[in-house]
């Protein structure tokens, strides 16, 4: 299978390089040596029917968030239709096996971006697409509330580059995820289950009242000042602007 | 106790924010509270607790450790039930999201995953879900412990999805501490490779080698 032997050919790689380079950072964990999978004719004949059943019919979520998603959206139409790759735009996360994050992810949306990743059943794959989702694209430098690459917050199979990406792009980007979904072993699959890494403690932190109570805070209405009142600032804001006037001259 | 904590954290903890709520808190209890102070602050928090459904578990004690660096974890309950979860709790649901670290302001069981959010006095730690590194037990008791330093750190803050948030930021910062360091790897069986918190790559010696990816 491809996916076994890129493998062989990095660590050679490592090794080579390993006898000139002292420290590594950022290391990485090998695989075990001695997996036990089996090459008969019919698991790989089962594997590749699996493959392909998957791969023929990724439906994606409706999902876009900002400029990306008028992108994706054409892809819908008949100039460039998805629906002939078998992809069918899914409203519910629950129906969904493909996520196209199109559009900017901010921290707000982020734990909502998680959210519907989580409740995605598996198998379950993620199309970062246009700049944004990569890292930050132009919102990289200066912004104070943009995740910088959804990458942060789900994993990402296949990164799909372009402010936006043209839908020709997005349909390059879903040939590749078919690509890697073909690739797929089915043992590696069922190996890696999750394990649970839980831990609770007790927090000493002030437990408020929640503000969403679906009442408006009365305090924060606009209440018009009365014209009897002068506010007191305002007051003296001219006062001493007046005197620093006097000063100057 | 204060001091040594933070020199002991590398990373620098927002205070400005935090003594601002540390001060309102103040103001409206009238009585001045410290670290170290648990037992006081923790029946206040217990009393004022908007959803107060009586609990029939026994809550979990913990050892009273001076030190807050040991890990504290509550014990684990039985018969729990994802409770307060719908929309007429206001969607409250407190939390912090990334990939490696999740934080819910709930009792989530280990084993059968049930969301209790009604203890609003616990938080759960989940890290990392997707296996992005590969773990083992000293690695993440590292983890739970700074989480632990965290939390007491951070006593008479709001519970507030703010502060879930720079707890769960710091700890971001920490598990990269620990790649950088070695002691934790990427998990290469994992069906995405994205290596989130950088590739890797060699660092400078004295070999003449340029520094070079060891993955491309």
């Amino acid at each position: 299978m491809a996916k076994r032997s890129t493998r062989v050919v990095l660590i050679l790689e490592y090794l080579d390089n390993k006898k000139n380079i002292e420290t590594v950072m950022n290391s990485i964990e090998f695989p075990l040596f001695d997996r036990t999978t089996q090459n008969s004719v019919i698991s790989t004949t089962l594997n590749d029917l699996s493959n392909w059943s998957r791969l023929s019919s990724l439906w994606p979520l409706l999902y876009g968030t900002s400029c990306c998603f008028i992108e994706f959206a054409s892809l819908i139409g008949s100039r460039f239709d998805f629906d002939r790759y078998g992809l069918v735009p899914r409203s519910s996360p629950r129906q969904a096996d493909l996520i196209l994050t199109a559009g900017t992810v901010t921290m707000k949306m982020a734990p909502s971006l998680v959210r519907l990743y989580e409740q995605m059943p598996e198998p379950k794959y993620v199309i970062a697409m246009g700049a944004c989702t990569i890292t930050g694209g132009m919102f990289s430098t200066d912004s104070y509330s943009t995740v910088r690459g959804v990458d942060k917050l789900i994993p990402v199979d296949v990164y799909l580059p372009g402010c936006p990406p043209k839908p020709e792009a997005i349909i390059d980007a879903i040939t590749k995820l078919r690509k890697k979904i073909s690739r797929e072993i089915y043992e590696d699959r069922i190996r890696s289950q999750q394990e649970n890494r839980c831990f609770t403690t007790t927090h000493k932190f002030h437990v408020g009242r929640s503000t969403h109570t679906g009442n408006y805070d009365q305090g924060l209405l606009y209440q018009p000042p009365s014209t009897s009142e002068i506010p007191s600032e305002t007051f003296f804001k001219y006062k001493s602007s007046v005197s620093s006037h006097e000063m100057v001259n | 106790m204060a001091t040594s904590f933070s020199s002991a954290l590398s990373t620098k903890l927002p205070m400005m924010g935090f003594t601002g709520c540390r001060r309102d808190f103040r103001n409206r209890k009238a009585f001045s509270i410290s670290a170290q102070q648990q037992a006081e602050v923790e029946e206040e928090v217990k009393v004022q607790q908007e959803q107060a459904q009586a609990q029939s578990n026994t809550d979990g004690t913990q050892n009273i450790n001076p030190k807050g660096v040991k890990p504290r974890p509550v014990e684990p309950q039985v018969n729990v039930k994802s409770k307060n979860m719908s929309r007429e709790y206001g969607g409250q649901w407190l939390s912090c999201a990334t990939r490696h670290v999740r934080i819910y302001a709930a009792y989530i069981d280990p084993v059968t995953w049930e969301f209790d959010q009604t203890q609003m006095d616990k938080l759960t730690l989940i890290l990392d879900p997707t296996d992005e590194f590969v773990w083992n037990s000293d690695t993440c008791n590292k983890v739970f412990s700074y989480f632990q330093e965290l939390v007491d750190h951070y006593e008479g803050a709001p519970l507030t999805e703010y502060t879930l948030r720079l707890i769960g930021s710091d700890i971001e910062h920490y598990i990269r501490k620990l790649l950088y360091d070695g002691e934790i790897k990427y998990n290469m069986n994992s069906k995405v490779l994205n290596f989130s918190m950088g590739k890797p790559r060699t660092m400078f010696n004295n070999n003449d080698l340029p520094a070079q990816e060891a993955l491309e």
